[in-house]
């Protein structure tokens, strides 16, 4: 019941047409975002950081979570209509979406895309608002060791996701070691500045997550030359017939309770989450041989799975200050930018914040369902911008956004530095949200391990004494060892 | 390619690691009980240290594969604009300089005709300008003409 009452104050703090104005414009951005070539939704958040910066926390965090969940409809539109995913959470819509939409079907694909995903994301807001608040209250016991511990678990299940464990690991590392530069909070001493006084203030998270999501990206995508796809197919008959519904619907079901619960853990998204729905669908189907020549189940069992995932992904972001993916992780630096502190107090110092982004989840959804069951046709227009236009306007864009921040020029000096280095992160396959990450949770791992350390007399066995300390750490090496092992009985894994 | 490339990006991580051991060398390790404040950056840079020396010795021991050649000059192009563009920004102001950048990138760049690149150009700094100027009182960089 307590969760019920808390939602009515979201829905309340929703009420204010400011607030659903932020959640329309969000989710409005995510389906245009997610449709567009190049650019995904940790960009599309981070390049907006700056024009929210000094604004409404709590309608800044709705519009980002409308991005975010709009951003895996928009995604859709792509893959199934010239196969070409737009996220990477899509690239198992694409198998059936695009044969479907080839047969003449784009429009019950597309339909059922959206009628899963609204499924999904409502079923996964559902399970967020039950889960994350018993968690955040479990957390509240949490000591140093345990904050230590678990930031340890976050960085490094974040970067199992994209390059490969090391690369991963080595970028988390760098994103720590940048948030050293500057200022020590705590001993009141300057480091790593280098006789450069601009550097006193330490590296800006809004700059490096511009740089590095806006600028890398933009140049990586430049090089990989974007051309605009060919869209010849029409999209009519939105509606899915009454057989489609029969065949989706324990898909639809099934991929959100696997979105949701892979969503939940830390490291492992939207992605993940689809390639294990189609998967499952494959393996329960009495058809597995239609399954890549345009199966709906193949299109309505991915679509539930990532977009449950993309909301399964908030519990640890508000429940734990632990972000579940890259996305997320853009989320939770916003969250400090507007001076809030995230993690378990979230939900009891900031509850109109919280409950107004749940609340804005279920009409969020609602209005994704009802902007694409009738304007997928009109949304399918947008795949036809060419990347050459649009790209420069982003630039203009981060150039306009972090000179903003402090009207100072020397940012959009280290925004084109770590843009060149963000770049050949792209192209070498180094991730990025590791990076981010590390740079949004050193301050707590640190004072975390300094406050820890003093409780122990400077002993270092504290953080393996104490039991939900030590297994958090067993936790961390699971993570780094199992990849490892499976590595030594890899087999080729099949997809189709 | 593509190896050669993580190979230098590997050393460079080493490199960076050594650097920030070096440095966290000069300040205090230990406080009274709490650890000062070189001492996470220094077990961070030696993590580091290690990670990148894993990842360099995989790369010497891999099959560089063919990497497909991009549009690298295009890239180089861009991110030169981008380096003119900030450099003249402060003097020349916000709208001069990113106007002169936008055109540089279509017309230049992507070879859009003349009417496209002035109709993008003009669109986006204008929607830019009312954006931060107008509707969020951000002071933009003026040039000399007052914009």
């Amino acid at each position: 019941m307590d969760a019920l009452s808390h939602l009515v104050q979201g829905f309340a703090v929703l009420l204010q047409l400011k607030y659903f104005g932020f959640c329309l414009a969000g989710v409005l951005v995510g389906q245009i975002i997610g449709a567009l070539p190049g650019i995904g939704p940790s960009a599309a958040i981070a390049i907006l950081l700056p024009l929210t910066f000094g604004g409404d926390a709590t309608g800044s965090i709705i519009m980002f979570a409308g991005i975010y969940y709009g951003a895996q409809y928009g995604g859709t539109l792509t893959s199934i209509l010239v196969s070409i995913p737009g996220e990477s959470s899509t690239v198992m819509t694409s198998l059936d979406g695009y044969q479907l939409a080839r047969k003449g079907r784009a429009g019950a694909a597309l339909g059922i895309a959206a009628i899963g995903s609204f499924f999904a994301g409502t079923a996964g807001t559902l399970g967020l608002m039950l889960l994350a608040p018993p968690l955040a209250a479990a957390a509240l016991y949490f000591g140093p060791p345990e904050y230590f511990s678990l930031v340890l678990v976050g960085l490094t299940a974040l970067s199992l996701v994209g390059g490969g464990l090391v690369k991963g690991l080595m970028m988390g590392l760098v994103g720590l070691m940048i948030a050293t530069i500057g200022i020590d909070p705590q001993a009141g001493n300057t480091r790593f500045m280098f006789g450069q006084l601009w550097l006193m203030d330490g590296i800006d998270f809004l700059v490096l997550a511009v740089a590095l999501f806006g600028i890398g990206e933009v140049l990586a995508s430049v090089e990989q030359g974007l051309t605009p796809p060919k869209v010849e197919l029409t999209v009519r008959n939105l509606m899915p017939t009454r057989i489609d519904f029969i065949r989706s619907r324990f898909a639809v079901l099934r991929g959100t309770v696997i979105g949701f619960v892979i969503g939940v853990l830390p490291g492992a998204g939207a992605t993940i989450a689809s390639f294990i729905a189609y998967a499952v669908e494959k393996k329960v189907s009495k058809h597995p041989e239609e399954f890549g020549t345009g199966a709906i189940e193949g299109v309505a069992g991915p679509e539930a799975a990532n977009n449950a995932a993309a909301t399964g992904a908030m519990v640890p972001m508000f429940a734990l200050g632990i972000p579940g993916s890259g996305t997320t992780a853009v989320m939770l630096g916003a969250l400090i930018m507007f001076g809030l502190q995230p993690g378990p107090q979230l939900f009891e110092k900031n509850a109109d914040l919280v409950w107004g982004v749940i609340a804005s989840m279920y009409v969020g959804n609602a209005i994704l369902l009802a902007l694409n069951l009738p304007l997928a046709g009109m949304f399918a227009m947008l795949l036809r911008v060419r990347y050459t236009l649009l790209y420069p306007v982003i630039l203009a864009l981060c150039i306009a956004g972090v000179y903003s921040q402090a009207n100072s020029a020397d940012d959009l000096w280290v925004m084109t530095a770590f843009g060149v280095v963000g770049y050949f992160m792209k192209k070498y396959g180094f991730p990025v949200a590791p990076l981010v990450l590390g740079l949004v949770l050193e301050p707590m791992l640190e004072t975390a391990l300094r406050q820890s350390m003093t409780l122990s007399h400077g002993s270092l066995a504290i953080f393996v004494t104490r039991p939900i300390s030590a297994a958090l750490i067993i936790l961390t090496l699971l993570i780094v060892a199992v990849p490892l092992i499976a590595r030594l009985f890899r087999r080729p894994i099949e997809i189709h | 390619m593509k190896v050669r490339g993580e190979l230098v990006a590997g050393v460079l991580c080493l490199l960076f690691g050594v650097l920030w051991i070096a440095t966290a060398s000069g300040l205090p390790y230990m406080g009274e009980f709490a650890p000062g404040s070189g001492f996470l950056p220094l077990w961070l840079g030696v993590c580091l240290v290690a990670l990148s020396g894993v990842h360099v010795l995989s790369c010497l021991r891999r099959q560089a594969p063919h990497m497909p050649a991009g549009h690298w000059r295009k890239v180089l192009a861009v991110a030169i604009g981008l380096i003119g563009c900030v450099a003249v920004i402060e003097p020349l102001g916000f709208v001069v300089a990113v106007a002169a950048y936008l055109l540089f990138l279509l017309r230049v760049v992507e070879k859009e005709p003349w009417s496209t690149s002035l109709g993008v150009t003009v669109g986006a700094i204008g929607v830019l300008f009312a954006l931060f100027r107008v509707w969020l009182h951000v002071p933009l960089p003026k040039g000399p003409w007052g914009f």
